[in-house]
């Protein structure tokens, strides 16, 4: 009889965003940058809000709402920068963070929101002071949120 | 100049410095090339060449602005970004294009050293509006594209307004009412 294979330990960063606090991998997450001026220039992209430039970078910053669901909880503190990758193309994505931001290791666990298919980019879930916290794929995300404003009509700046 | 592509560190530094004019459409700043320029005109003088035409399906053009043997589509880029309404005191006309641009303000002109790719984040028209991102004393500035104001399929929607309007004007000429006579 063969034992269960256990899970690997992994490093997650912990976010708080608006009432929740979620999880990325610690291995795509770039940076924490202090707050910046956020600068805007028309476009249509609604999980996009404006762009930070960092190190001769363009770095678009989510509309936390429209990317996670979740308005911003007080003024941002920070800027969490992430990887996100579509194919062979990487990009970053700058997440606005109002609070502190942990580094845990954990075993990821199913999430049953993502078993029920109604959340493909919920890659699981970790415990982290007895609360389960979602790890989010953020490339699963923003891929979709792309599917949306194609297939939706377009929005304003 | 090339556009550094998206999977390099999304920046090169250009060998050279090409020269762009800093223009504004309601506030917000852009560059285009000065070699993609013809000409800048205040609106004011050009009252005089231009005829109204009406096509409901690019509403951003209700102009049509006469010059020489030919004709310029008169862009609002007020419309075209989707930006709040301002007086167009400029227009600019595009080389080898059939547009005249209308903006804001003229700001100066500058030379671009570095032209940043559009993260590939965004998936909008933009993506067509601009060529990429140049830095203009730390501040990030979009870099027209001059052949993303009018696809083909509004072009032709175009000509097709042009050409009923340029009846009706005929029709209601001084030279058409003594013919009528």
């Amino acid at each position: 009889m063969s034992k269960a294979a256990e899970a690997p330990v992994q490093s997650f960063v912990v976010l708080p965003l608006g009432s929740r606090r979620i999880a990325l991998p610690a291995d795509s997450v770039i940076e924490l940058v202090p707050a910046s001026k956020m600068q805007s220039f028309p476009h249509r992209t609604r999980w996009i809000s404006g762009v930070l430039v960092r190190r001769n970078r363009v770095v678009p910053v989510c509309d936390s709402k429209q990317l996670f669901g979740e308005e911003r909880d007080g003024v941002s503190r920070f800027y969490l920068i992430a990887e996100w990758k579509e194919g062979n193309v990487r990009d970053w994505c700058a997440i606005p963070v109002s609070g502190e931001c942990e580094l845990e290791s954990a075993e990821q666990v199913a999430s049953e929101r993502s078993a029920a298919g109604n959340a493909e980019h919920i890659s699981g879930v970790i415990p982290v002071d007895g609360e389960k916290i979602e790890v989010i794929d953020l490339s699963k995300l923003i891929r979709a949120q792309k599917q949306d404003g194609k297939a939706g009509p377009e929005s304003a700046q | 100049m090339k556009i550094a592509s998206s999977e390099s560190q999304g920046t090169r530094r250009a060998r050279r410095s090409e020269p762009v004019i800093l223009f504004t459409i309601s506030g917000q700043m852009f560059a285009i090339s000065a070699s993609a320029m013809h000409e800048i005109r205040n609106t004011d003088s050009l009252s005089a060449a231009v005829v109204e035409i009406s096509c409901p399906s690019v509403a951003k053009v209700r102009h049509l602005l006469r010059r020489g043997n030919g004709a310029l589509f008169v862009v609002s880029g007020f419309e075209h970004f989707g930006l709040p309404p301002a007086r167009a005191e400029h227009a600019i006309l595009l080389r080898y294009s059939r547009i005249a641009l209308l903006v804001e303000a003229i700001d100066r002109m500058e030379g671009m050293t570095v032209l940043l790719a559009l993260p590939p984040g965004f998936s909008g028209p933009e993506r067509s509006w601009y060529r990429g991102i140049t830095l203009i004393s730390g501040n990030a500035v979009p870099v027209i594209n001059p052949s993303g104001f009018l696809n083909e399929q509004e072009l032709s929607s175009l000509d097709v307004a042009v050409m009923s309007a340029l009846q009706k004007s005929e029709a209601h000429s001084p030279a058409a009412a003594e013919q009528a006579q």
